[in-house]
């Protein structure tokens, strides 16, 4: 197995997707999303939206965070908060409102435009398997919402999994037509009741240091697979004191699963027992290289 | 119009979208060891992790 540095893209680099001529797609906190080609350059893509209707202006992107790539080359990327920067996560988890949104950015103009608001803290970035709906994880809400993106449901938006036991991070495809999302920490009850207090938040944020908030527990997770129904097939877990805490990310290649943390500074690597081992992420997007 | 009285119901009973239940961890979501388990396949460099903005700014926090 080799590993090679590429370029430096001057931002924290989230999500990512190979595109069909092999370049790759990249979101880029504070930054928004990059193309890195094959021959090493690095394009901006889309680093603003079309402004709401708000005073403040909130066309730039934040903080792009995941994103996937659809048949027709429209590339859905998720903001999860437009009023918070990526290092102040804590403030939106305590603010729990939906400021995050989904944005399209559409190649065949070079045009963003945000197709989906009031996500709360909107993540993971999933088109799926029939390309006709994109899913996106709410964290904070524990939930994934569904936007259809062609076909007769077209523009409807919809609650795909509720009620998740914990906050749902980046969403990628298995090799088995199903779907894996990364748990990044579990709900806890104490935190889930302050969530339906805003006064009691409030008041903890004015008069409680920052050190003492209430923090959402985020040092154990999982990794869950579910089908294209939104049932949940099976979960991987960890612990706070395992190689792997806090998994953010996990993408299957080759009847393996590699799996990733935000705050990790390590890969990981689980054999998948059954999966094919010649299934490939890019082969199933793209079909076979030419 | 049936959503937003379903919204109401559910906020007053605490139940739906507004239910406060964490799920049981029973069927699917069975405890295992799959991810502690994990084989490492690459490690990164600590100097160059803690050089990164978002320790940077934490680090920064902290001594205010």
């Amino acid at each position: 197995m080799c590993f090679r540095r590429s370029s430096p893209l001057g931002g924290r680099p989230l999500g990512l997707q190979v595109d069909k001529d092999g370049s790759i797609v990249v979101c880029v906190a504070g930054m928004g999303l990059y193309r890195l080609t094959k021959a090493r350059e690095i394009l901006p893509l889309s680093v603003q939206t079309n402004r709401s209707f708000s005073i403040i202006d909130d066309s730039r992107v934040r903080y792009a965070d995941d994103m996937d790539i659809a048949p027709d080359q429209k590339i859905y990327y998720s903001d999860p908060t437009k009023r918070y920067e990526a290092s102040e996560w804590l403030t939106d988890a305590l603010e729990g409102r939906g400021n995050g949104r989904l944005i399209c950015y559409d190649p065949a103009d070079g045009s963003s435009r945000t197709v989906m608001t009031e996500l709360v803290f909107a993540n993971g970035v999933c088109v799926m398997w029939d390309a006709q709906s994109v899913l996106v994880a709410e964290t904070w809400a524990a939930r994934i919402t569904r936007l259809w993106i062609a076909g007769p449901n077209k523009g409807k938006r919809e609650t795909f999994i509720r009620d998740l036991p914990g906050y749902p991070d980046n969403i990628n495809r298995s090799s088995d037509g199903n779907y894996w999302v990364a748990l990044v920490g579990m709900r806890s009850p104490a935190l889930d009741l302050s969530l339906s207090m805003p006064d009691f938040r409030k008041r903890m944020v004015r008069r409680v240091a920052p050190d003492n908030w209430l923090l959402p527990n985020m040092f154990t997770g999982s990794l869950v697979k579910f089908n294209a129904d939104g049932k949940i097939l099976d979960t991987l877990w960890d612990a706070a004191d395992g190689a792997h805490p806090q998994i953010t990310s996990a993408r299957e290649h080759k009847g393996k699963l590699f799996i990733g943390g935000i705050h990790n500074d390590r890969i990981g690597l689980i054999d998948l027992e059954g999966a094919d081992p010649r299934w490939s992420d890019y082969e199933a997007y793209w079909g076979k290289k030419t | 119009m049936i959503g937003s009285l379903r919204n109401l119901w559910d906020n007053f009973r605490g139940s739906g979208a507004m239910a406060l239940t964490v799920p049981p961890m029973d069927g699917a979501f069975r405890p295992n060891t799959a991810i502690e388990t994990a084989q490492v396949v690459t490690k990164g460099d600590h100097r160059t992790m803690s050089s990164s903005r978002e320790e940077a700014h934490s680090i920064r926090m902290a001594r205010e």
